[in-house]
């Protein structure tokens, strides 16, 4: 053990890229699988993480079996092969993949409880049992994939692997097959995605590490290619490209580990936007469903709502009535009515940037005319004859009926008593149980008994503060045998009541108008359009505007005004949720008088837009961002890890263009201009894998359900994810490779090569 | 044409490699640097180019100090390294005419002298080859048409036929009395006594200092008792000669060897085998 450990020590600069590359695979594992135990997203999010873990260990067990080349000859010399040869060289990567698997696991556990704690209402807990065997499964294959990095050079001939210099050789077959094969497997992925029925599926899960890693492929290639043909270009240029080009060229390990950073890049890229639009249609969704910044929900009908927000806010500039009845068996049938008059000030432009930005536009196109609903309790009604008259009574009455809040008819009887000159005269009478919204509903009037045959005259009538003798009347004639029919007619002072032997009979006109409406895009009916008022009575309905969505009834149904939905409707429907919208900023004395009224607590955006994201699984694209961090840290231990392994070499390479006379600022600049090629390809190839998967993948990885109703996810792609990992692995590339090629003149003087020579 | 100046240099790193060196390489001679493994030969060459400083003494060609305070040698300094020291993402060619480009010659001048180069070692037909396809010796002479292709004023060669066959060898002797002969100081750190042989003067460094002679190795008794007859009738190696110079003193600080008659050719015609004086 002491002589392992001993030996680790000796090769640490391989295996601590090695460590670091399982610590960082298996806590990001168990963080994503932790946390799928105790919020309930799916555990697969975590495959392109183990994806790309399972790509990068191979190169390092390469480095391992290379490190080790005089060891591995000494021990085939020694007899050794197969089975005991792969033990002897195991040992060391085990310990460390232990190690790094127990560090990855306690790392993975803070990450659980952090991720529980911010994105979820519970406490946070430890990752459970299957997060460890993941840890251990990571191991064991880690193990494998060292192995299987390690077997080039276990099967290289022994005469090679006893001399002192190792000769490069062409990618072996395997490699190329390797190659292939995850270029296909995109492929397959990205087919997949397109048949997906919205189940999580491995495959497409893994399809944006397998499409980064294919453009990766591709573009090392492309480099490649693009180098051997600057090998004629820059033949006779400049020193620094003539240089850099054929670095690209010929040594193997200078852009290869781009590939694992591209794939990172792509990963995160996806997840930036996958994440940035679940966040906004989780958003939109909330919002539509809140309805404005505050809700609270009303045990009471839709008149009683309507007169409550009335009562505690006058002035119409907080509160405001809404109803939804979230109807089934069509979309029209899936209905929210709201107090149009004061949508400007309650809503605003709570909408802005959403599919119902619009609303605010048309709403005040919805209101029908003056419905007659009235919370007063008092009605006053003004009686005048037509003319003076010498004798006789003239005791006008007055009949008035009502609906009261839950939808029961109630009348207020009123009688007067005209003088001989005919002067105007006000009667007075008193609304019951209209606190919460009366409508009216008809007039009957008539004269008391034995009084002279004259007509008179309704000049005014307030019912509950409204005057309503202006509005439409529907006039029932009263017919009497042999003689023609008589009705109240409408006169310049009033409502004209004729001479009848019995009351005649105004109605109010209930179908005040078509019900206009605004609709969802998906809204359609086969006729003429209709729609139930709150209380299910079918009203013939105009179309005025088209939207994406609509506030609380989302993507599909209708809105319409709540003042013209509840004149002259049934008693509202049961399924109907009332509510009442606020302001943010409602004055607490409102705020608490509507909740005491109301007997529930306000919801706000974020109770709903939490709701939403629990309801609906949006968390698992913060989960899923979390996940692709941890890809960009192993993008970045890769090429830092390669970074490292080639820095030797660079070093020598530098010492020996110096022993020639070429300046020390020249080889600075072909690291420069190597630098630059490889920035270059990195950012295109992170943006277009980006820009791909977005295209091909997002919509099919079920990040989050969309409820029925609900206002679609958008996948489509956005410029500022695929801008800022663009921008974070130029930055990687940059930093890493640039400061690995930079070096200092002490450490590249052409005097190491002499050292080389004596050690 | 100048000397090549060494004063009383001494490198300590652990301990002492080089202990109060004096010596003069001078310009349009072949000089031989010998001893045994480890006795200085590389680092003396490497602080004569200006490679790695001296801890005290100096190293100077024509009043210029050769250390310039960055271990990158001077432009008339010319290298063939022990380690070849080639750039392996260069070819063969390019390895040649990337010095030239470094001294201001254009590319594709550059890559025709470069080539001329590569004939002069009979390696012309490898100047598309990478580095890791060449053999040792081929890169060996890829590292000599290297230092030779850019007529430097000091060509310092570390051991430039180690890897190399007789005729090989041969050939770049052959190169480099051609660079002597220019007025180059040319010096050349070897084991090999054919080419202590072939130069004008021979130096010999024993633990960092010099010496007269190191001590002999009857390599005879590790022969089979029928060869050894025929050993015993050679010529006998210069190490085995008693030095005629007597011991290495303030004032007689150097040892003059006779080279075999074998490698006369590459002699400067008219050159007396045992006549350098000591620096």
């Amino acid at each position: 053990m002491k002589r392992t450990i001993r030996g680790a020590w000796s090769r640490r600069g391989t295996l601590l890229p090695l460590l670091f590359l399982t610590v960082v695979v298996v806590a990001g594992a168990v963080t994503v699988l932790g946390f799928a135990d105790s919020a309930g997203t799916s555990p697969m999010l975590a495959v392109p993480l183990l994806l790309l873990g399972a790509v990068a260990l191979p190169a390092t067990g390469r480095e391992l079996a290379a490190a080790r080349r005089g060891e591995i000859a000494l021990a085939r010399l020694r007899g050794l092969h197969g089975g005991q040869l792969a033990a002897l060289l195991l040992v060391e990567p085990l310990v460390v993949l232990l190690l790094g698997a127990a560090l990855g696991v306690v790392l993975g556990g803070a990450g659980t409880w952090l991720a529980g704690r911010l994105w979820t209402d519970s406490a946070g807990g430890l990752p459970g049992l299957s997060a460890v065997l993941a840890g251990v499964a990571i191991v064991v294959v880690g193990l494998v994939a060292v192995l299987s990095g390690m077997t080039r050079a276990l099967g290289e001939p022994l005469s090679e692997q006893v001399s002192i210099a190792s000769r490069p050789r062409a990618a072996s077959t395997a490699a190329a097959f390797a190659s292939v094969l995850v270029i296909v497997a995109a492929v397959v992925a990205v087919y997949r995605g397109t048949g997906s029925t919205g189940d999580p599926d491995l495959v497409v899960l893994a399809g944006p590490a397998l499409v980064g890693l294919a453009v990766g492929q591709l573009v090392l290639w492309l480099i490649r290619l693009a180098a051997r043909a600057a090998l004629v270009l820059t033949a006779q240029g400049a020193l620094p490209g003539f240089l850099a080009a054929r670095r690209l060229a010929r040594v193997a390990d200078a852009a290869s580990p781009v590939r694992i950073l591209v794939a990172a890049a792509v990963v995160a890229g996806l997840a930036l936007t996958g994440s940035g639009q679940v966040n906004d249609w989780t958003d939109e969704t909330a919002r539509l469903r809140a309805g404005a910044p505050l809700q609270v929900a009303v045990d009471t009908d839709a008149p009683g709502v309507l007169g409550l927000t009335r009562d505690l806010d006058p002035e119409g500039r907080w509160l405001m009535a809404a109803v939804l009845v979230p109807g089934e068996g069509s979309i029209p049938a899936r209905r929210a009515f709201l107090d149009t008059t004061r949508y400007e000030a309650v809503v605003g432009d709570f909408y802005g940037g959403t599919a119902a930005a619009r609303v605010s536009d048309l709403v005040s196109g919805l209101g029908g005319e003056e419905s007659g609903l009235t919370t007063g309790d008092s009605v006053i009604a003004r009686v005048a004859g037509v003319s003076s008259r010498l004798d006789g009574k003239l005791r006008p009455r007055i009949t008035v009926t009502y609906r009261d809040a839950s939808g029961q008819i109630a009348e207020v009887r009123l009688a007067g008593r005209l003088l001989l000159d005919g002067g105007a005269v006000e009667i007075r009478g008193r609304l019951s149980r209209c606190s919460r919204g009366c409508t009216l509903t008809g007039l009957t009037l008539g004269r008391s008994p034995g009084d002279a045959p004259r007509p008179w005259v309704l000049t005014s009538l307030d019912f509950g503060g409204r005057e309503v003798v202006s509005r439409r009347w529907n006039f029932v004639p009263l017919r009497t045998a042999g003689a023609l029919p008589v009705a109240v007619e409408r006169v310049d002072e009033g409502l004209l009541v004729p001479v009848a032997d019995r009351p005649v009979t105004a109605l109010a006109d209930q179908a005040v108008s078509v019900l206009r409406l605004l609709a969802t895009d998906s809204a359609t009916w086969e006729e003429r359009p209709m729609v139930d008022s709150t209380g299910g009575d079918e009203r013939i309905a105009e179309v005025v505007g088209r939207l994406p969505a609509l506030p609380l009834v989302e993507a599909d149904g209708v809105l319409a005004d709540l003042s013209s939905a509840i004149t002259g409707a049934p008693p509202t429907v049961p399924a109907a949720d009332v509510m009442v919208l606020a302001r943010s900023n409602t004055p607490d004395a409102i705020l608490s008088a509507l909740t005491d009224a109301a007997g529930h607590e306000p919801r706000t955006l974020a109770g709903f837009a939490d709701s939403t994201a629990e309801e609906t699984g949006a968390v698992q694209a913060r989960v899923y961002s979390l996940m692709a961090i941890f890809c960009l840290v192993v993008g970045l231990l890769v090429v830092g890890a390669a970074v490292s392994r080639q820095r030797a070499a660079w070093l020598r390479q530098v010492a020996a263009l110096r022993v020639i006379g070429v300046s020390q600022e020249r080889c600075r600049r072909a690291g420069r201009v190597e630098v630059l090629w490889l920035t270059t390809a990195t950012v295109l190839a992170s943006a277009v894998g980006a820009v791909l998967a977005v295209r091909l993948l997002l919509g099919h990885l079920s990040l989050v359900t969309t409820p029925l109703h609900s206002v679609p996810l958008r996948t489509e792609v956005a410029l500022w994810p695929v801008l800022l990992t663009a921008a974070a692995v130029a930055a990687v590339v940059v930093l890493v490779t640039g400061r690995g090629l930079a070096v200092r003149s002490e450490l590249s003087r052409p005097a190491i090569l002499r050292e080389e020579g004596t050690a | 044409m100048s000397n090549l100046q060494l004063s009383d240099v001494t490198y300590v790193v652990s301990r002492t490699l080089l202990d109060g060196i004096d010596l003069e390489f001078r310009a349009g001679e072949l000089t031989a640097l010998s001893g045994p493994s480890g006795s200085g030969k590389t680092t003396l060459l490497s602080i004569a180019g200006g490679l790695v400083a001296p801890t005290s003494g100096t190293a100077s060609y024509d009043g210029q100090p050769m250390w310039r305070g960055t271990g990158d040698p001077r432009p008339e300094v010319a290298f063939v390294l022990q380690v070849y020291g080639l750039v392996p993402i260069l070819s063969a060619r390019e390895n040649v005419s990337v010095a030239l480009r470094a001294r201001g010659v254009k590319p594709a001048e550059a890559d025709e002298l470069a080539e001329a180069a590569l004939a002069r070692f009979h390696i012309a037909d490898l100047g598309d080859r990478q580095v890791e396809e060449l053999s040792g010796g081929q890169m060996q002479r890829v590292a000599c048409a290297r230092a030779m292709v850019v007529g430097a004023s000091v060509l310092l060669a570390d051991e430039p036929t180690s890897e190399l066959d007789e005729g090989n060898r041969g050939l770049v002797l052959a190169e480099l009395r051609k660079e002597a002969e220019r007025g180059a100081v040319v010096v050349v750190a070897t084991h090999d006594p054919a080419v202590v042989d072939a130069c004008d003067r021979h130096y010999v460094l024993d633990e960092g200092r010099l010496t007269d002679h190191v001590a002999a190795v009857d390599l005879k008794q590790f022969a089979r008792p029928e060869r050894r007859v025929i050993e015993e009738a050679a010529p006998p190696h210069f190490d085995d000669e008693p030095s005629p110079a007597g011991p290495v003193d303030d004032d007689h600080p150097l040892v003059e060897v006779p080279a075999a008659d074998a490698l006369a050719a590459f002699r400067r015609p008219g050159s007396d085998e045992n006549s350098s004086d000591p620096a």
